[in-house]
This record gives C-alpha cells, structure tokens and sequence, in this order.
C-alpha cells in the first residue's frame, strides 16, 4: 500500500518537479517577496504625506515623501507583470511534467493495473490533479511564508503605532483562525461527498455516453434520464449546502472582525483624544488592519485548501508508484532462432484473486500451431499474454528457445512475438499511418506486398486515396473483416517467429476466412502460432489442441484425434452427431 | 458599447426559456442586489462621521452612532445575502438544469450516424461545463454588470458631492480603464477557447490510448502519439413520427447507399421484403454490405436512393423510437454499462421483476454463471465488460433482448464473437424464439443459416 | 502578434534579468529618496503663551524655525516663527515674531517644538511613520 502524504511528505515529493524549475520559482518568491514589504511600508509612506500636509503643511517634505510613494506603487505595478507571468508560465510548465509522467506511468503501467483502472479516472488525475499540485506549491508554500512574514511585519509596526492596537490585532488573528478551522473541517466533509458525487456522476456519464446508441435502441431511455435526473439533483443539494456553509463560516468571520475593527476604532479615538494619534497613523492602522485580517483569512483559506490538495496529490502520487512494467527486470535481448516455447509449472492469479493456474506444463515446439481450448474463463488468453510479459507467472517460468522470459527486456519480447486481435486498434490517420503501427520504417512496396497477403490490398486499391485513404472516426469505415486484415497486414510487416492469434478470424465470414487461412498457412511458415480459439475450424487448423481446465493442461493432442476420442473435446465444440460442419 | 448590450440581450433571450417557473428569483435577486448596494455607501458615511466628529471634533456621543451605524449596516447585509443565496440559487440551479436536461435530450435525438463519430470528452464538456459557464456569464452580466455600473454611479455622486475638484480628478481614470480593458478581453477570448480546444483533444486523445492498451503495448507504441479530432454531431430535430402497426414487414425497395458522397456504392439497386415471422439468414464476403443492410433496417443510416419501410411506413417519417422499441439488435460489440448485471438488464426493461429477468438470463443460459458469481445478478462487470469474456457478455446482451420481449430480432455476425459453446447455446436459444417473430441473422456460419428457413447471399 | 508575445514571455519568465534591473533601481531610487530627504522629529510639550513669549517647561536646545501650538492637534495646528530661544530659570522661552496669530488660543497649550531632524528612511522604516518623540 502506498504511504499516506502529509503536509511535508506531499511537499518533499513535489520537489523533485519545483527543483527543475528552481530558477522560475525563486523568481517567483522574490517577487511577492517585495510586494510584500511593500504592502507594509506603502501605508506608512502615505500616512508621513499625509501627517506633513495636514499637521504641518510642509509643502517640500511632502513632495518628496510622494515621490517616494509614486516609485513605491509603480515598482508594485510592475512586479505584478512579472509574478503573474511568471505565475502562468511556471503553472503550466509544471503541471505539464506531472502530467507527462503520469502518462508515461500509465503507458507503461502493469498489464493488470490497466485492466483494473478507470479510464475516467486517470484522465482526471492527468488533467485536473496535476494542476491542482502547481497550486499546491504556489499557494501552499510560496504564498504561505510570505504571508507569514508579512503578518510578523505587520504586527511589529502595529506595536509601533500603539500597543493597544498592537494588542487588539493580535487578537483577532487567532479567534479568526479558530473560527475558520472549525467551518473548514466541516466543510472538508462536504466537499469529500461533492467530490464523490462527481466523480460517480462522472464515470456514470462517460458509460452512457459511450453506450448511447445501444440506450436508445433498448428504449431505455427513460431510465437513463431518471439517473440523469437523480445525479444531477443529488449535486445540487450538497453543492448547495457546501456554499451555505461556506457562506456562514464567512460571515461569521466579517462579525467578528467588523467587532475587532470598531474596538480599535475606540482606542483610536481615545488616542486622538490624548493627542497621541495623528490622521495619518490612523490611515496606517485601519490599512494594516484590513490587511491583516485579509493575510489570516487567505491563510487559512490555504491551510483548509491544503488538506484538499494533498488528496488529489495523494491520488497523483499513488499513480506514479503503481506498478509498471519498468519494474520489470530482465534486459537481455531475445533472441528467437527456432520458436521453441516452454511453459514450466506455472502458476498465477490476478491480484487477491484465486489462482487461474497451477502447476501448469506445456512445450511448444518450433514451427507448431497450436490452439488453446477451453471454456470462456478458463484462462486461454492470459496464458498467452503471459508471453509477452503482461503478467508475471507467480510460479514457474517461461523459456523461449532457451532464454528465460524474466531475463529478457519486454522491448524484445515484444519485437519477437506478433499479436493479431479481435478489437483492432487503429488511430485516425490513413491506412498506411495504421499500418506502420507494426513497422515504423515500412516502404510502400513492403506495405503493399503485406496487404496483399493479407487479403485487403484489392480493397484498398479500390478506394480513391488508396493507401492515403483515411480511416478512423474522420474517415472511411472498415468492416470487421477489413480491419483484422489490416491488422494481420501490421503483423507482416513486422515478421515475427511466434505470433499470437486472439480469436482472431472469428470476425471474419466463412469465404473470407479460408483466404485468411490460406494466407496464414503462408505466413505461418516457418513461425511459431499459438491461436487461441473458439471456433472448431481454427482449432482444426492447428496440428495441435491444448485443453485448459481447472488451472491446467487437461488434454493435448492432435484436434481431429479429439474430435472422436476427447469427451471434453466434444462437449466444447458441441459436436452433435447429425450436423455438418465446414 | 451597444454591441455589447444587444449581444447580452440576445443571450439573454436565449437562456429566458429555461429559466420558466424561477424568473420571480431574478427580479428579487436584483432588487436585494440594488439594496445591498444602497447598504454599502454607508459605512463610508459612519467612517467621515467618525473622523471628523469624533476624532477631529471630540465628540464623544457620536462614537455611539458609529458603533451601531456599522453593526446595523453590517447585520443587514447578512441577512439580505442570505436572502440573495437562497433565491439566486434557485435561480441557477433550475435554469441549469433546464439546459443541461435539453442538452441530454438532444442527444437522444440526434442522427445514429454520428454515434460512431460522437467525441466523447466534448459532449461531456457541453453538457457539464457550458451551461455553468453561460449561467455565470449571465448572472455575471446582468444583474453584477448592472450593479457594477449603478456603483459607478452612487460612488461618483457622492464623490462629487464630498468635493467636485477631487471628484472629477479621480474620474478621469475610468475611460482609461475601460479602454485597457476592452484591448485585453479581446485578446483574451482568443486564447480562452485555444484553451478549452486543448483541454478536449487531451481528455479524448487519452481515453481512447488508455483503452487500447493492449494493442498500444504489443506494438511497442509508447511514443507514438496522435490527436484525436473533434467532431461534433448535428443535433436532429425530433419529429414527430407515424407509429407503426402490428403488420411488421420489413421492405427495401430500389435502395442505393453509400458512406461518403461520392464513394463507390456499397448497396445498389437493392430490393426485398422481409415478412412478418420469417426467419432470414444473410451471407456474403466481409465488407460487401451486411452489416451496412443491417444499419439501413434498423434506421441508422439513410440511403440515398429508394426507400426502406417498416410496417408500412417510410423509415423517414416513422417514430424511431416506436419501432426500435419493437426491434432487438444483437451486435458484435454491444455495450454493457460499468454497472451490476442487475442495472444493465434493468436499462432494458425497467419495471423488469426479478422472475422476468431470471427467465431471460436462464433463456440466455447465462444464469448459472451469475449464480456461481458472489454477487449474483448484482455483481458489477468491469469497465466495457473486459473482465466478462467475449461468450458471456454477449449472453448477458442476449439476456437483455429476452427481457423486452421484442418483435424482431436481429443479430449481426453476433454470434461470432463466442465459444463454440456458447455459440451453440445461443442457436439453442434462436430455436425458443417464438415463431411469429422475425428473425434476421448476418450470418456467416453454415450453423446459424441452418436455423433459418430463406438465405440472401450478398455480392 | 506572436512574436510578441514571444518575447514579452522570453524575458519576464524566462530570463531574470529585466526583473533584476527592476528590483536594482526601484531599491536603490526609495533608497536613496528616504535617505536623503530630511524630515522633521518633533517634541511635545505643555507650553502657555504670554503675549509674544511661549514658555516651556524643561531646558531645550535653542533652535531657530517654526514651532507649531496648538490646543485640539486635529482641529487647528498654528505655525510660528521663532526669533529667539532664552533658557531661564529652568524654563525655555521662545520668542516668537507674529504674536496676533496665536490671540485665539487659551493661556494653556501644546508645542510641537523641532527636536530632531532624521531621514525620511529613518522615519517610514524605524519610527513606522511617526514624527514624535
């Protein structure tokens, strides 16, 4: 389990991003670091033009002590320029790391995390989280001690105007504190269930939106505005009540600051009545005062914020140490020669879930087609995706032609091995942007010399642009038939010694998948097949038929065999005695 | 300047209508507004009463003036804003979700076709974000715009009165302002809607590499990296269409269809009629127009020459919604919503009872597999049903057809997609169906045609 | 356009150096304006008027300049010159010129008398604005 982050943990693991923008940050700081002292000596600067002109009418001292004050608010002005540009640069360099190497993570991420994760989920954390850490930094660290060394300040010279008021000021300071804390954690709660309901309705939102069609043509439609309805009700109320909140615990501040405020209002008056006050100092005060009770509401505000922030942090954090594949260790190139595969008393389970297999044994020769059987569930699948390193057996080990798969760095594995299937992915852009998925550097020739393989070259020829045609969500629709061929065509280009078949002519129409089958006894030449299969046809493909059941290799042997000697065989085929077949 | 108010009256008359029930809301938010406003000059009335009384004058009663000027202003004001949350309130949220419930609606109503080229992350953008942000700008604009410039006007009369000379000095500023402002915001537009540009392609580009995966990490396709392009999807009028009768007969006549202006013809010429209760298998090679048959049937596409009816009538002016109620399409990629079974069946038929849906799961021999879940009928299946395999989610689709009792049954390659076993579970299944429905299967194993009495081969 | 916008990010994000020239010559011109700008520290006193004398009580240095009486600060500050500073007997007397401007004010008032002079800096940074002693 990931640690929880605090305060100072959240801090030390932002600074490994506040530190390749040392630069910009420090520039930052300084900045407000100078307003800051500016806002302290500006009201005093105005008080003494005040003082000399009302008191003593010194007409010389008074204009320079403007001249002072007009270089004072100029040099704030334009510091401004440069803090908030500096602001929105560093937020969005910043940010862009964090969500870089989010995404990186993510790409990289353990097979199993992805099949577990929520889509909606991550792009939250890469795009909203993310910002939310550069907030973090500016507002709770930078922001933070400037702050608090602007209300030393500030105290500091109030003592110096009169230590009564020095006195009332430092009252307010923690009674404010106390009062927003209180709100804020209650406020806290509320905001954890806005944020549930958000992301609940979220996630509901993108379901519905991707399965729109299927909706209306289930006529479900009013059940899904009910939902609609209910989730956006339920929003409402506690967003409603957050801000109610929110507002009170404003309020209640206003009162008792307005309270403090005409208490120093009392002894300046006393004061004055003593002669001990003059306006401009009075100026002075009632600026530090509104001043100070503006620094502790905006730090608390922060301080409250903080706790928010550090969870969407958290969340960051906890991607960025999810398990990935870097954690992979092996790094030795592969090298595949002959295509000898050997699964040696395997065993695994998704996490906290019971074992799919154990004590699993299965060699496949060089150059053999083999098909794996067995009911949905079984456990074909993940097999053979074990051997291009999405899962790691939790016993056992895998050799290919020798080599330990754990030994072996997943970039080669994955060069070696081939997979055609069943949801093709394909990017928008044309047809031979999609097919140098499978080889960067392909030529025109090489790509056209693998379609025609693959059985969709007279296609695509058809088509006007040709292999410029494109295809994806802006472009021509391919069928499901086309769309495997597209992708056997990749897997071609690639040419690799042991390729991988998911169900990967199911698609396909019985004319359409002889050609295929033809093209594979082709390109299965001299090449290792694993064809995981459901269709008695590919699995009478295959020299061989391996049957998993119960977490193990129940019966290997050659399908024609099995058709009249394996009873489980049977039973999964259906084979019923009076109907023909293909 | 007068652009800018008619461009506020316009959207003003634009968003006026949602807004039904809840106008009452606006009238008093503005006039507490214009109260709370009046409240907010006098604290600088009880500040020159304190100066120059107390302080200058050494009036020591007029102190208690000040004291409870300020606190009367002060409780005031709180209890006015109370006031104004609670009305505005019911204002925005009510109005916003008129709009967002329109929004919704629309896009029930828009044309099958642009389902296939929808993008997601901008329609959650419309529906979520747009109606705040235009509800904000129009509180915003009306009512603190018009706020803002009767501050203008108080403050600059009692400026005025107080002393004209600094008065008019102090004036001088606001024109400049204006004008600085009038540069920047214009500017800034520009780069506000660059932004929510980047923002989109960034939410789509990522779900679409965070769900294929699979096939990105196979590939070794960790640096490749693309945009995905918004499109947006027009949003069709409802019409009001002719329901359909009992005598369901499907029939094409002379129709012609392509995908693109201009392509190749995937259809031409085609005719046939369909009988209510027969059984049709169609074959032919991937790619010839099976699947594109299907989608004219069942109304997602329209073809550009001929006709297709249902029950008689034409498919253009037909309620859809009537006949897809009477219509079950099993596809190849059905969509399983990231809820419980139980929820995804419910989405089919609502007031489904839970003998009805065990009938349908048994119906769909899905139902010893949900037995043997923990959590039954109720557990949750994962995030487009990946962790159901291909066989069982397409019989939990199967369940869901069961389940709404439908007139026509089509299935799309739909069996392709399953175990053997399961495959001829499914068949078993197709033989319980009732025989005066109609049953049309793209088929393209000699199995499923054998269940059907009449083939059409496609070429 | 571009090439603006460029350039206005290149040297108030990118590059420190306008930043630095700024903080250099704000710093350095309110430093040496406070500096050298000379402000007025003033005692005050109880003092009674005699016609033309202002009589203090204590032994103060003798300085030439205004003084300025008065009985409510707030309400009405009266400057004078001084034309002579005369210790005596535990007292300091002031002479000043224009005796009829202060003909409204009682027997018993405040002086504001001109102590010190310090530097505008002193003044706003040390004293935090105030000019009494």
């Amino acid at each position: 389990m990931n640690k929880k982050l605090n305060y100072f943990t959240a801090i030390k693991f932002l600074s490994k991003y506040i530190r390749k923008h040392k630069k910009n940050f420090s520039l930052i700081y300084a900045g407000w670091f100078f307003n800051n002292l500016l806002r302290v000596f500006v009201p005093i600067t105005f008080s003494v033009m005040i003082d000399e002109i009302v008191y003593y009418r010194n007409i010389p001292v008074f204009f320079r002590v403007s001249l002072v004050f007009a270089v004072m608010l100029l040099f704030s002005c334009i510091l401004h320029f440069f803090t908030e540009t500096q602001h929105s640069y560093l937020s969005i360099m910043y940010a862009y790391d964090i969500k870089r190497d989010i995404f990186d993570h993510v790409l990289y991420a353990d097979a199993e995390y992805l099949s577990d994760v929520k889509t909606g989920d991550v792009i939250n954390t890469c795009n909203s989280y993310a910002n939310e850490c550069m907030h973090f930094v500016v507002q709770n660290i930078i922001h933070m001690l400037n702050k608090a060394m602007l209300l030393i300040l500030l105290v500091v010279y109030v003592f110096l105007f009169g230590w009564q008021i020095g006195l009332l000021m430092l009252v307010v300071v923690p009674l404010s504190v106390f009062v927003s804390i209180r709100f804020g954690k209650k406020n806290r709660q509320y905001m954890e269930n806005q944020r549930e309901n958000e992301a609940a309705y979220n996630g509901w939102l993108y379901e519905i939106l991707s399965g729109l069609r299927d909706i209306r043509m289930m006529g479900a439609r009013e059940t899904a505005d009910k939902s609609f309805l209910n989730h956006q009700k339920k929003m409402i109320k506690v967003n409603v009540t957050a801000e109610f909140l929110t507002k009170t615990a404003n309020h209640a501040l206003t009162v008792i600051q307005l309270l403090i405020m005409l208490a120093i209002y009392g002894v300046v008056a006393y004061m004055a009545f003593e002669n001990n006050m003059t306006v401009g100092t009075l100026t002075a005060v009632l600026a530090y005062y509104s001043s100070m009770t503006f620094q502790v509401k905006d730090m608390t505000g922060m301080y409250l914020r903080a706790q928010n922030r550090i969870s969407f942090i958290q969340h960051i954090y906890d991607l960025l140490h999810s398990p990935t594949e870097k954690d992979w260790e092996g790094k030795a190139d592969l090298v595949v020669t002959e295509g000898k595969i050997i699964f040696h008393d395997i065993s695994f389970g998704y996490q906290n879930r019971p074992a799919i297999f154990s004590g699993l044994n299965l060699t496949i020769q060089p150059e053999d087609k083999i098909a794996l059987v067995g009911k949905s569930g079984e456990g074909k699948t993940t097999l053979a995706y074990m051997l291009i390193g999405f899962y790691k057996p939790r016993e056992g080990y895998i050799e290919i032609d020798g080599q330990r798969l754990c030994d072996c760095s997943l970039k080669s594995i994955r060069e070696n091995i081939g997979i055609v299937q069943q949801e093709v992915l394909l990017f928008d852009g044309t047809i031979s942007e999609n097919l140098r998925l499978g080889r960067r550097d392909a030529t025109e020739a090489e790509m056209r010399e693998a379609c025609q393989r693959a059985g969709i070259l007279d296609y695509i020829e058809s088509l006007p642009d040709g292999l410029d045609t494109a295809i994806g969500k802006s472009g021509v629709g391919l069928s499901g038939g086309q769309k495997q061929r597209l992708a056997i065509a990749r897997i071609y280009l690639k040419d690799p010694k042991i390729i991988i078949f998911d169900e990967a002519t199911s698609a396909l129409d019985s004319e359409t998948e002889r050609d295929i089958h033809n093209a594979w006894a082709d390109a299965l030449n001299g090449r290792t097949a694993i064809v995981i299969a459901h269709r008695q046809s590919s699995v009478l493909l295959c020299r061989r038929a391996a049957i998993l059941d119960g977490g193990r290799i129940a019966e290997l042997g050659d399908p024609e065999d099995m058709i009249r000697t394996s009873s489980a065989f049977r039973t999964l085929f259906a084979v019923k005695e009076a109907e023909a077949y293909d | 300047m007068i652009d800018k108010i008619k461009y506020r009256y316009r959207f003003f008359r634009v968003i006026a209508p949602y807004a039904d029930g809840v106008k009452r809301f606006f009238v008093l938010n503005f006039f507490l507004s214009a109260v709370i406003l009046a409240l907010g000059f006098l604290p600088p009335l009880f500040y020159r009463i304190f100066i120059d009384e107390v302080i200058l004058q050494g009036k020591i009663r007029m102190f208690v003036v000040v004291l409870a000027g300020y606190l009367a202003v002060n409780a005031m004001t709180i209890l006015l804003d109370y006031a104004k949350f609670f009305g505005n309130n019911r204002l925005t949220n009510s109005t916003v979700l008129h709009m967002r419930y329109r929004i919704w609606e629309g896009l029930f109503h828009r044309d099958f076709s642009s389902y296939e080229t929808q993008d997601i992350g901008d329609t959650k953008l419309t529906i979520e974000d747009d109606p705040k942000k235009a509800m904000d700008f129009f509180s915003i604009q009306t009512i603190d715009y018009v706020m803002a410039y009767l501050k203008l006007l108080g403050a600059s009369l009692f400026l005025l009165l107080l002393d004209w000379r600094l008065a008019l000095f102090s004036m001088v500023v606001i024109p400049v302002s204006f004008g600085l402002d009038r540069l920047v915001s214009r500017r800034e537009s520009v780069y506000n809607e660059k932004m929510r540009v980047n923002d989109q392609n960034m939410s789509s580009w990522l779900h679409a590499s965070i769900q294929g995966w699979r096939e990105v990490k196979a590939l070794n396709l960790q640096n490749y990296e693309r945009l995905m392009k918004v499109l947006k999807g027009t949003e069709a009028e409802p019409k009001a269409g002719k329901k359909p009768g009992r005598d369901y007969k499907i029939e094409l006549s002379d129709v012609s269809f392509s995908y693109e202006e201009g392509d190749k013809n995937v259809i031409e010429h085609f005719s046939l009629i369909i009988e209510k209760g027969e059984r049709v298998a169609i074959t032919g090679k991937s790619g010839c127009g099976k699947t594109t048959l299907l989608k004219l049937i069942t109304g997602m596409v329209t073809p550009q020459r001929g006709s297709v009816s249902f029950a008689g009538i034409d498919l253009r002016e037909i309620d859809i919604e009537a006949m897809h109620s009477r219509m079950g399409y099993v596809m190849q990629e059905n969509i399983l919503l990231n809820l419980s079974i139980r929820e995804n069946l419910l989405y089919a038929k609502s007031t489904a009872t839970e003998e009805e849906m065990v009938e349908a799961c048994k119906k769909a021999y899905i139902y010893d597999f949900i037995e043997s879940l923990p959590d039954k009928l109720d557990a949750v299946i994962g995030e487009r049903g990946i962790k159901l395999s291909g066989g069982q989610r397409q019989r939990i689709v199967l369940a869901r057809l069961f389940l709404r009792d439908v007139d026509v049954f089509i299935f799309d390659e739909a069996t392709s997609a399953l175990d053997q076993y399961s495959e001829n579970v499914v068949q078993d299944a197709i033989r319980n169906i009732g025989k005066d429905k109609t049953i049309i299967v793209v088929a393209h194993r000699e199995s499923s045609v054998g269940l059907c009495e009449r083939r059409i081969v496609l070429e | 356009m571009k090439k603006i916008e460029n350039i206005y990010v290149k040297y108030t994000a990118k590059k420190p150096i306008l930043f630095f020239l700024l903080v250099l010559v704000s710093v350095s011109l309110i430093l040496f304006l406070t500096v050298t700008t000379k402000t007025n520290l003033f005692l005050t006193c109880d003092a009674s008027i005699e016609r033309d004398k202002i009589i203090v009580d204590g032994l103060m240095e003798s300085c030439t300049g205004q003084l300025y009486v008065y009985d409510n600060r707030e309400e009405q500050i009266y400057p004078v010159e001084i034309t002579e500073t005369v210790q005596d007997d535990g007292t300091t007397i002031f002479y000043i010129a224009d005796a009829e401007a202060l003909s409204g004010l009682p027997r018993e008032v405040k002086a504001d008398i001109p102590a010190d002079e310090i530097s505008l800096f002193e003044r706003i940074f040390i004293r935090g604005g105030k000019s009494n002693e």
